[in-house]
This record gives structure tokens, C-alpha cells and sequence, in this order.
């Protein structure tokens, strides 16, 4: 028996559920992002952030799952995504699937084999994933055709085309069971020299010149009463980074270089840092494609996109309990109701006119300040968010050095409607938050954001707010559904537990940490100025080229202390506690790379969750934070 | 009842009124319930943990439930029947062949290292065979230990009961005889070399040893095995070990068995006694060693106590029972039964007066 109390806790559910399962929690949506030219052939490798969505990309593609789908094709949730699948030549409506994916993990086994220097002695590493593959493909055929046990095999006939007379190291067996008998004997053989207790005799380790398993995958047919079956074939490769350096660059580099006829899919975490994917006269784009699975959403409509694929996600995972009814979005209040707004009235009125008082006699702002006087009349959140507009420009306006020439001329009341952009709204927002507390991190779409289109942290706040829900319920409240404050304190304190894990997960974490809250620090000293400089709020920092030439070459350049950074940075961006977007040139600076902290630090940090406004920084300045921490300068001190 | 109605009943007892305290206890009672809790066997039929909480809660004045929510959550130790039977499956091949190996060592004069020679050797066979195990009560789990023995220990070498009646006496030391001659050991009048007492919990230790200042005399379980193995034909009183395998015993039992054991055993002569724990439990488990105030002055409370309880057999052990036979104080719950050595509000019976949170079944009824 399962313990199950709060189902958004299930991590991994692509490797722990069974494929019915999957089915039912897995959400679609994300297939409708993958372009048409990742089923084409050539190599295309998909990165995320752990929790990314990789694996479950993956796995979607095999054979049982496929079925599942094609089962489940008269359903709502599948009603946009199986014509995608259809249109693909992945599912047929009347056939079902048409796909043969091959899918294998490199978590166990590689990283196990000797390592060499020599290509020579890669040998047994290309053995191995060879008949890992002819394996797997088999036992994925077997799914396929509905077998029940892989005995029945023996009715399936194995014949090769053009292109198998290359393939040197799998034997051309005529009978499906028998390659597969093969296959397994291989595999035994490797891993009994491998757990030779008496060391290991190299010489007997099986070996290969260079992997062929793509060849092969592409070139044999597959007979079942004389009839041709599942021709279309995918294979993938996950959990790449799993591999030793030298594996993988081997792996990628030798299976680009063969420009496969099949798509082959491999799956890894983020690199970053001067990791270069690509051989020697590889083109990206031509021989290897790359997909941040982040980027997938990044585009204009991206978060609105991002919102229905997390509330498919969300909605998929409550309906596995019977605790609290409703879907998610349901149970999460998104607007303050005027009881609420009514207790951060006068506080917000106060702060406001403290603000503008040493400005009250100024001529210039009078008309602008008689408005907003006017309007505290009116008890709506909108007059709050009025009023530290007004205050935000009129500290502007007052910190300019050159001054109109007309000191004493009021400026219109109408120049504030003018001036009200979104941005700057998003500004008096974060500033009514920090100044009275009043509620920012709440509601489906802010929770979305703080995921950082990432499905494990998604999952790891919807737990939290799950167990809040339920504890309402406990209550027994009059309301269904979580405050807006409710779901902040909620959400803080996850974003808290989630900073104080740093030093504990991470192989640097302290150093991690300590330039995290260095940079939450110095985004939160640039956010607060009076006048909101860069509204709504700075919530990263970048690095110019040339900044980010001096940090790939590591301790050449900036001693030791620069290869730390250089490793911490990785490690946070391969952990998506730090977001890295790139920053193209203009006339005035060079293009460079940003790095954002994690919206869900943002939430820590009372930051905005806003991506935009960042600051350039220097290498030194990141390896002071990183080292000693972040001080705030005494001219900018927060508050003043 | 549901999980959600229990924890609504919870958070009615306790008078929670915000998500706070709910957030901080209702998931991780439930997640203890669905691991341990919620199996304790002594429950009613149909109920479980949470409610069992909220009904013992609602037994105590609002102003103590804090602590006694305290007290399950921070100082409680629930022992389930998977950790006990764990414990079982380690005594054979970590404690009775480990035993063996060192007995071989020394008789043969070999080094305890030479682990293979050791096990080679045929003492440490015919050992095996001369091994007797007799459970000391219901919970020596011997079925256990011997399904765990891997058919080391066969049928005739272990006894539910301490007390051998003379025909399964006999009937052990003929298929004892037949086993050696099986197995090439020549010998006419065979014995039981080594005896193994098994039990899985011991609080105070008075249950298998005690001393009456009064009459001058021994009581308890060793006794009485002692005396029934002299006079017996089970052993040869010339050359035997007795060992008494305890699964969990804390370490006020362990000093009290040790020292009661030694005077006794030299007093009349026999072989001493080799105490053996699996699971220690040292005196900072104890209530009255190094627990916050709030938890200190609810067990000090005279109001949450039956006195039905204070009868005569509480009373050997030198207390009323408010903190425990014999003063143990423990937060100690066995997933069968709570022990009699954990606190009163712990394990009161569920006909006296405040029952406790794992209610008891009294091993002595007085009808």
C-alpha cells in the first residue's frame, strides 16, 4: 500500500508509475511545443534543469504509453494533443501507434566500464549501449505488437537493407528471439567481467570499433507474417549526463557524425559554461538540433501556454485524491476581496503621504498630489496602487538633476496616466508588498511564474499549497478556497526551506548560498530605490561577453577563486536556482549573458517576478559575493 | 473514520484556530499514523491513530494538550512490528552464530578473525546442535527465529515456553541424540551445551530477576529456569552457557539483570548468566531525564492516573505506577502492547480512568 496523502509529493512519476498511470498524470500539452523537425532524423538532444520534463518527453514515445493514449483518444485532455500525434505519424487513429520508440537510460552501468585513454578501450562501452539498444528495441517491438512475454518474439523474422553490411559487431540473425538471446549474453558477459572479483581481464571484455546499434536501429526490418511492422522507429537516450566526460562527448560527437536516417533523442541536464556540444564541422541545426526545454516556453504567449500545461498538470494530480474536491486553480483565491483590501487602506494612505511630504509644497507636483489625495477616497486596491505610482513619480521626477525651466508651473494631472505603464504599476505592486505586506506571490498565474517553467518545482509548491488546502479544510473555514495571504506565507516559507537546502544539495552549497542571498541582496537594494529606477525590479544580474570570456577561462584568468565561481555558477544554473538568458548587443553595451534568480527566490527575496530588469556586474564582484557576501552601500541603503 | 474527519476532530480538541498548528501537525501525525501508528494492535476494532489522539487529548485539560501533543510527537517511541521482527532476523547471524564462533575461538585456541577455519571447524557444528531456545514469553518471536535461522535451529531445539515439561524433555534430548549421531558427533548421554532465552522487551529487568530483602530470596523467570535446567537432565551442570537474548531492553534492566544475576548465580553455584541486547535504550530516553518543562508537569499531574492501577503487582516494583512500573518513565510503545514501564497516560487500560494513548492489555487481572 502506497502512502499517498498529498499526491503533487510524487517525484519521478516517469520512472515509479506504472504506463496507465502515466497516462493519467502525464500532461500532453508539452508535446504541442516540440517542434516537426524533432521527428526528423539527425540528433537532437533535449536539456532542462533536473525536473525539467525530460524523462517524461521520453517515455511518452514508448510503445505502451503511446497505446495508452490512442486508448484515451475520446477524451477531453487529449482533444488538442492527438491530432499533433496524428499529423506526426506518432499515433493513427484507427491503427494506433505507429511509432517504435526505443527508449534506454544511461543512469546504471556506463560510467561502471574502465576508463581509458585510448579510443581503443571505449570498445566496451560502445558493446555495451549496442546491445543495450538491440535489447531494448526488441522489447519494445514486443510492446509495440501487444506481445504479452518476449517469447513470443519467435514469430517476428529479422531482415536487413542497405546500410547493415556496415554493421560489424550485431549479427545478422534471422529470428528476433535469437538476436535477442544474443543481446542478453552480451550484456551478461560485460558485467561479469565488470564484477570480476579477481579483477578484470580487459582482453575479454567485448568491444566495438564504434557504435553501429543507430545503424543497425535504421536499416532492419522488422516481419511479422511477412508483413513489414513498425518501420517508423525513435530511439532515445536519457539521462546523458550520467556518462563519464569522455563517454559522452564520444556518444554525441560519433552518432552526429554518422547524420543518423532516424531521429535519435537523447536527454541531459543543462550545461553551461563553455560545455561545447558539437564535433569538429557539426553544424547546429543541420547535423545536431538542441531544445532548452525552458526556452520551449519563452516565447510572447509562453507563460499562458506554460499556465495551461501546469493547471492540466495540477488538475491530472488532484484527481488522484479524495481529500479536497475541485480542481487547483479552484482552490487558489487569485483576487484580494475588500475586507481584505480594507486593512491596508490606511497604513498605505500614511506611507504614501510620508512619502510625498517634504514635497507637499512643491507648486510642481501639486496637481499630481490634490489627485491622489482625492482618490484615497475611493477604498479599492486600485487607489493604493495610484498613490505609490504617484509617489514612485514624483520621486523621479524630484531625483532628475536638469529641472524644468518652469519650477513653478504644476505638472498636469493627466502626465500620471501617461506615464502609468505596466512596468511602472508592477513597481508600486512589489513596493505596496514590501511597505505593508500586502499580498503579491498568490493566484494560479504567479505560481506558474515562480515555477520557472519547471514541473518539479510546480509540483513542490503545489504540494505545500495542497497541504494548506487541506488544512483549511481541517478548519472547517466558511470559504472553499486559500487567501491571497494564506497563499503567500505559504509559498514564502517554501521558498525559504528551498534557499536553506542550497548548502545541503549542492557539492559548493555554501558557497551557492552565499552568493544567492548576495545577489537576492543587491536586486532587492536596486529594486526599493524611492524612484523604482528599473521597475517593476531587478531580478538578476549580468555578465558581459566580455565578463564571460574571463569566467570560461577559469583559473587562467581569474586565479583560483574564478574556477569556484566558475563551478558554482554552473552548478546553480544546472540546478535552475539561477535562470541564464542571453542579453544581445546594442549601441551603448556588448551582448552578454543574464542571470536571473529562480522566480521561486524571488518569492524569498519579496522581489518582483517579473523577468527584465537586471544590472551589469563584474567576475570580481560575483567572487567577493561568492566569498564574502553582499553588504549593502550606505548611500543606497534600503528604506532611504 | 476518514483521515479528514479524524484530523477535524484533532483540530477541534486542540482548538486550533489558524493553518499554523495544522500545517506543523496534522501531516506528519498522519504520515506516523499510516507508518506505525495506526497498526498498534491494541486499538479498538475500526479505529486508529488520530482519533485515538483527539479522544486521549480531550481526556486532559486544554491547558496540558500541548504537552501531551508534545510528548507523541518529540519523546515517543513506537517500536512496529516490521522494527521488532528486523531485530529478530539480526539476532540469529549477528548475535547467536557470533556467539558460536567466539565459544570455537576459545576453546580451540584459534584467532577470532580466522572466521572461515572457525566455521569449519566441528565444535562449531556440533555447538549448533547443542543449542536449545526457549521464548520467555508470547513476544520471543521464536517461529520468527527460526524461520530466520535459515533451518539452522530445527523443531526439537526450540520451545515457545521456559517451563519443559519432562516428556518434551526427553523427547528433545532423543532427537538431540539422533541429530549428533547423524551428523558423525559420537555420544551416548548427550546435553544441551548452550541455552538461549529469548525476549523481545525488558523495562526494569524485574521480571526475570529479583531480590526479596525480606525472605532473603531470588524470583523471577531465571530462577526458575536455572532451577529447572539443574534439575533436568537437559544440561550437563559441568559444562554449559546460559544466555538471555533480549531484543530491546533499556539500560535500567540491563544494570539490574547483570547485578541481581551475578549474586544470584554465585549464591547457588551455577554457570553466570551472558546478557545480550540488540536494541539498547539508554537512560536519556527516559521522561525524567532531559524533558521540557511542559512535559514535566503533565506526568507530575495526580489527576491523569486511575489508582486501580497501583495494585500488587505494580507494587513489586517499588511504585504506583504514575511514571511506570518501577519508576522506568519511558515513552516506549511496542507495536503488541505498551509495556507497563512507559508512563501511565501512555498505556492506562481502556476500562480505568483516563486511558492511555496506546491502551494496555494487564498481563495480571484481578476479576
Amino acid at each position: 500500500m502506497a502512502y499517498n496523502v498529498n499526491p503533487f509529493l510524487e517525484r519521478r512519476s516517469e520512472r515509479t508509475t506504472s504506463d496507465q498511470e502515466f497516462a493519467l498524470v502525464f500532461s500532453p500539452k508539452i508535446l504541442e511545443k516540440l517542434s516537426d523537425g524533432a521527428f526528423k532524423g539527425g540528433v537532437h538532444i533535449f536539456r532542462s534543469a533536473p525536473g525539467g520534463g525530460k524523462t517524461t518527453i521520453l517515455r511518452a514515445f514508448t510503445p505502451a504509453v503511446l497505446r495508452s493514449f490512442w486508448r484515451a483518444k475520446g477524451k477531453v485532455e487529449l482533444k488538442e494533443s492527438f491530432p499533433l500525434f496524428v499529423d506526426r505519424g506518432v499515433l493513427d487513429e484507427q491503427e494506433g501507434p505507429q511509432l517504435l520508440g526505443v527508449m534506454i537510460s544511461c543512469a546504471s552501468g556506463y560510467a561502471d566500464l574502465p576508463s581509458s585513454a585510448t579510443a581503443i578501450e571505449e570498445g566496451p562501452f560502445r558493446a555495451l549501449l549496442d546491445c543495450r539498444v538491440v535489447l531494448r528495441t526488441l522489447r519494445s517491438l514486443a510492446a509495440f505488437l501487444g506481445f504479452n512475454s518476449d517469447d513470443m518474439l519467435e514469430s517476428v523474422q529479422l531482415e536487413y537493407g542497405a546500410g547493415a553490411e556496415d554493421v560489424q559487431s550485431i549479427p545478422k540473425l534471422t529470428s528476433a528471439r535469437e538476436l535477442a538471446s544474443w543481446a542478453e549474453a552480451q550484456e551478461k558477459k560485460i558485467y561479469a567481467e565488470l564484477d570480476a572479483f579477481a579483477g578484470r581481464n580487459t582482453q575479454a571484455l567485448p568491444s566495438s570499433p564504434r557504435f553501429e546499434s543507430v545503424l543497425w536501429l535504421q536499416s532492419i526490418r522488422f516481419l511479422q507474417k511477412g508483413q513489414p511492422v513498425a518501420s517508423n522507429r525513435l530511439l532515445m537516450i536519457d539521462d546523458l549526463q550520467r556518462l563519464r566526460r569522455k563517454q559522452r562527448d564520444g556518444l554525441i560527437d560519433e552518432l552526429t557524425v554518422q547524420r543518423p536516417e532516424i531521429p535519435v533523442w537523447m536527454a541531459m541536464r543543462t550545461l553551461v559554461l563553455g560545455d561545447a556540444l558539437l564535433s569538429q564541422g557539426a553544424r547546429v541545426g543541420r547535423d545536431i538540433s538542441e531544445y532548452a526545454l525552458e526556452d520551449l516556453w519563452s516565447g510572447p504567449k509562453g507563460i499562458h501556454q506554460f499556465s495551461s500545461f501546469a493547471q492540466n498538470v495540477l488538475d491530472r494530480r488532484m484527481n488522484r485524491q479524495d481529500t479536497v474536491t475541485g480542481s487547483f486553480s479552484q482552490r487558489l483565491r487569485d483576487q484580494l476581496e475588500p475586507e481584505e483590501i480594507r486593512l491596508y487602506l490606511q497604513p498605505g494612505i500614511e506611507a504614501y503621504r510620508a512619502s510625498v511630504q517634504p514635497h507637499e509644497k512643491n507648486m510642481r507636483y501639486s496637481e499630481w498630489l490634490a489627485r491622489a489625495e482625492k482618490s484615497t477616497a475611493e477604498p479599492t486596491l486600485e487607489m493604493l496602487v495610484g498613490l505609490f505610482t504617484t509617489k514612485i513619480l514624483v520621486a523621479r521626477d524630484a531625483a532628475k538633476k536638469q529641472m524644468s525651466l518652469s519650477l513653478d508651473t504644476a505638472l498636469p494631472a493627466e502626465d500620471i496616466d501617461e506615464k502609468d505603464t505596466s512596468s511602472l504599476r508592477g513597481a508600486a505592486e512589489i513596493q505596496l508588498h514590501e511597505a505593508l505586506g500586502l499580498p503579491y506571490y498568490y493566484g494560479l498565474e504567479q505560481l506558474c511564474v515562480m515555477a520557472s517553467y519547471n514541473v518539479e518545482e510546480l509540483l513542490s509548491l503545489a504540494a505545500v499549497l495542497y497541504e494548506g488546502i487541506v488544512a483549511s479544510q481541517v478548519l472547517g473555514k466558511r470559504s472553499p478556497e486559500l487567501s491571497p495571504a494564506e497563499q503567500e506565507k505559504i509559498i514564502r516559507e517554501a521558498a525559504d526551506r528551498r534557499l536553506r537546502f542550497v548548502p545541503k544539495q549542492h557539492t559548493e552549497g555554501t558557497r551557492a548560498h552565499q552568493l544567492l542571498v548576495s545577489i537576492g541582496g543587491y536586486c532587492r537594494e536596486r529594486t526599493f530605490l524611492p524612484n523604482a529606477p528599473y521597475a517593476p525590479g531587478v531580478t538578476g544580474v549580468r555578465l558581459s561577453q566580455s565578463e564571460m570570456t574571463k569566467l570560461r577561462g577559469g583559473a587562467k584568468v581569474l586565479g583560483e577563486q574564478g574556477e569556484l565561481l566558475r563551478r558554482v555558477l554552473s552548478e546553480c544554473i544546472a540546478e535552475n536556482l539561477l535562470v541564464q538568458r542571453t542579453s544581445s548587443a546594442s549601441t551603448a553595451r556588448e551582448s552578454g549573458s543574464i542571470l536571473y534568480l529562480n522566480r521561486t527566490l524571488c518569492a524569498h527575496f519579496g522581489l518582483p517576478l517579473q523577468m527584465g530588469g537586471w544590472q551589469d556586474i563584474s567576475c570580481l564582484d560575483l567572487i567577493d559575493w561568492m566569498s564574502r557576501g553582499w553588504k549593502p552601500q550606505k548611500r543606497l541603503a534600503m528604506g532611504s | 473514520m476518514q483521515d479528514i474527519t479524524a484530523a477535524k476532530l484533532l483540530a477541534r480538541v486542540m482548538d486550533w484556530q489558524d493553518q499554523d498548528p495544522v500545517l506543523k501537525h496534522v501531516a506528519e501525525l498522519q504520515l506516523l499514523a499510516f507508518f506505525k501508528y495506526d497498526y498498534y494492535q491494541r486499538f479498538s476494532p475500526g479505529r486508529r491513530f488520530i482519533e485515538s489522539l483527539a479522544l486521549w487529548l480531550k481526556n486532559l485539560e486544554p491547558e496540558d494538550r500541548p504537552a501531551a501533543l508534545e510528548l507523541v510527537k518529540e519523546k515517543l517511541v513506537f517500536f512496529s512490528d516490521a522494527e521488532i521482527s528486523h531485530l529478530v532476523d539480526t539476532a540469529y547471524p549477528d548475535l547467536i552464530v557470533q556467539e558460536r564462533l567466539r565459544l570455537v575461538a576459545e576453546e580451540n585456541g584459534i584467532p577470532t578473525y580466522k572466521v572461515g577455519e572457525l566455521a569449519r571447524h566441528p565444535r562449531f557444528e556440533e555447538l549448533r546442535l547443542k543449542s536449545l531456545y526457549l521464548g520467555l514469553s508470547d513476544g520471543a518471536r521464536t517461529n520468527e527465529l527460526r524461520r530466520a535461522s535459515d533451518h539452522r535451529i530445527n523443531n526439537e531445539q526450540i520451545w515457545q515456553a521456559y517451563e519443559l515439561g519432562e516428556q518434551k524433555s526427553a523427547s528433545m534430548l532423543k532427537d538431540l541424540k539422533e541429530m549428533l549421531t547423524k551428523a558423525g558427533f559420537e555420544s551416548k548421554s548427550p546435553h544441551f551445551n548452550l541455552i538461549w532465552l529469548l525476549d523481545d522487551f525488558s523495562g526494569s529487568g524485574n521480571t526475570y530477576i529479583r531480590y526479596d530483602s525480606e525472605t532473603k530470596s531470588y524470583g523471577g523467570k531465571l530462577q526458575k529456569i536455572y532451577e529447572q535446567l539443574h534439575q533436568g537432565r537437559l544440561i550437563d551442570p559441568a559444562h554449559y552457557e546460559v544466555f538471555l537474548v533480549l531484543y530491546v531492553a533499556t539500560r535500567q534492566a540491563i544494570d539490574h539483570i547483570e547485578y541481581w544475576s551475578e549474586r544470584f548465580t554465585s549464591e547457588r553455584g551455577f554457570k553466570p548468566l551472558q546478557l545480550r541486547v540488540l536494541c539498547k535504550l539508554e537512560r536519556t530516553l527516559a521522561l525524567t531525564a532531559g524533558t521540557t518543562e511542559a512535559i514535566s508537569d503533565l506526568l507530575g499531574k495526580s489527576q491523569y492516573f486511575d489508582e486501580r492501577a497501583n495494585d500488587k503487582h505494580m507494587q513489586v516494583g517499588g511504585s504506583d505506577g504514575r511514571l511506570g512500573f518501577a519508576n522506568c518513565a519511558l515513552p516506549v510503545v511496542l507495536s503488541h502492547n505498551t509495556p507497563n514501564n512507559s508512563v501511565y497516560l501512555l498505556w492506562g487500560p481502556e476500562r480505568f480512568k483516563y486511558p492511555g494513548l496506546f491502551p494496555r492489555v494487564v498481563r495480571h487481572r484481578d476479576f
